[in-house]
């Protein structure tokens, strides 16, 4: 494991110093013949600060070094003509749909994979989020460009994701019972948007019956669900530059 | 050379080919995620009579009305209503029918024992005098149309020999009774 910057400097100064400062004369020679080389083989000012008993020699590169971090982040938005993620449904009905689409942004690094998990906030999760057979499921497909709503066609190319008809429960991580999903991998540039088409629906299998407006035990019916889509991706692969 | 000597040189050899800088490698990641909730809320498909009981059934010339409500929040195509009759015969008739716009297909409310001009009577179910525990047979689906809050003004009576016939009335609505199912591009 490398050590952090900071200490293993702090540790190649502490050893300079004793061996610059060694009792031993040759050790001091040699140390200080090192600096020396050391800053001819970089091509930095070298300027000698005392005379001989105590020689020092110090190597400092003139012109600052730039170094700079990338940011990694994700912004997501609606895609034109699109309500995106403030998309609602107030009635929904066993085999309705819902379409809508979100584009989703990196910052200036690049990154990879796109993972999807859901958190619903609702005072208690419903079945709409936590039942397999009868809540809801999700389908998200990549457009090669923004989606075209609310036609709700791709001119470009599309993409699926693993996110096919997939349960919104099994991604529902606020019940534990979900888990992030892996909608694509592969890299993402940096300050790219990737477009997505979400399709939310309630299952046409329900077979609920109702007599006399009296519902049945673990009802589907009359249930909401607040949903917090999460999209998140990691950073590209660190790379080695020889500058 | 001595030990310390050498030590010292070594030492300086280390440091002279010692040029790379550590970089801390964590894993860093980035999310969004949408500050406002998504609202997603189900649908419900119910029908309740105003009646559920009709003791005794009126005769022919007569007839008990009662409604049939969609007290759901999803509009229906369809639904079923069941009768259990007991105090009959196999020869009584008892039907439960209502009279529909023959424009708007919607309810109307009866003229007296009869369907007003315009509309057409339309039976929901037929059951014999008698037919406790089993059931009548259930209707088959038909048309109704009947939007949340809607009303079918429905009508029982029986026919034959008289008789003093109990009726318990049922409204079933299924999933597939409700409204054809629509996609919405937002």
């Amino acid at each position: 494991m490398k050590l952090p910057t900071t200490l293993m400097k702090q540790k190649r100064e502490k050893m300079l110093k004793g061996l610059m400062t060694s009792t031993n004369l040759v050790t001091r020679t040699v140390a200080q013949v090192a600096i020396v080389a050391m800053a001819g083989t970089v091509g930095v000012t070298v300027a000698s600060t005392a005379a001989s008993a105590n020689l020092d020699a110090v190597a400092t590169n003139t012109t600052p070094q730039t170094i700079q971090s990338g940011t990694l982040s994700l912004i997501t938005a609606a895609n034109a003509g699109s309500s995106g993620f403030t998309s609602t449904v107030s009635s929904m009905a066993p085999g309705d749909t819902l379409n809508y689409a979100v584009g989703v942004t990196t910052g200036t690094m690049a990154a990879q994979n796109f993972y999807l998990s859901i958190n619903d906030t609702a005072t208690a999760s419903t079945l709409l989020t936590t039942s397999a057979t009868k809540g809801l499921t999700v389908t998200v497909v990549q457009c090669s460009v923004a989606w075209a709503m609310p036609a709700g066609t791709c001119s470009g190319t599309t993409t699926a994701t693993t996110a096919l008809n997939t349960t919104v429960s099994s991604i529902n991580t606020t019940t534990g019972g979900g888990a992030e999903l892996t909608m694509f991998t592969g890299s993402v540039p940096a300050s790219t948007t990737t477009y997505l088409k979400f399709t939310l629906t309630l299952p046409s299998s329900i077979a609920e019956t109702v007599t006399n407006g009296t519902l049945p035990g673990g009802t589907i019916q009359g249930l909401t669900a607040s949903i917090n889509w999460k999209i998140r991706t990691t950073q590209r692969n660190a790379s080695v530059t020889n500058g | 050379m001595s030990r310390g000597t050498k030590r010292g040189a070594a030492v300086v050899v280390v440091i002279l080919n010692c040029c790379g800088l550590a970089l801390a490698n964590a894993a860093n990641i980035g999310t969004a995620t949408n500050v406002t909730p998504q609202s997603i809320v189900s649908g419900s498909w119910k029908g309740v009579p105003s009646l559920t009981s009709i003791s005794p059934v009126l005769k022919s010339t007569s007839g008990t009305n009662f409604n049939i409500t969609n007290t759901g929040t999803l509009a229906l195509k369809s639904l079923t209503v069941k009768q259990v009759t007991t105090g009959g015969v196999a020869a009584n008739t008892v039907t439960i029918d209502y009279c529909r716009s023959n424009t708007t297909s919607a309810s109307v409310a009866w003229s007296g024992n009869a369907c007003p001009a315009g509309s057409t009577k339309v039976n929901l179910n037929t059951a014999t005098g008698s037919n406790s525990p089993a059931g009548s047979s259930l209707a088959t689906s038909f048309t109704v149309n009947l939007a949340a809050n809607g009303v079918i003004q429905a009508r029982c009576q029986y026919s034959g020999a008289t008789n003093t016939i109990t009726d318990t009335i049922s409204v079933i609505v299924a999933a597939t009774d409700v409204r054809t199912s629509t996609i919405t591009n937002a």
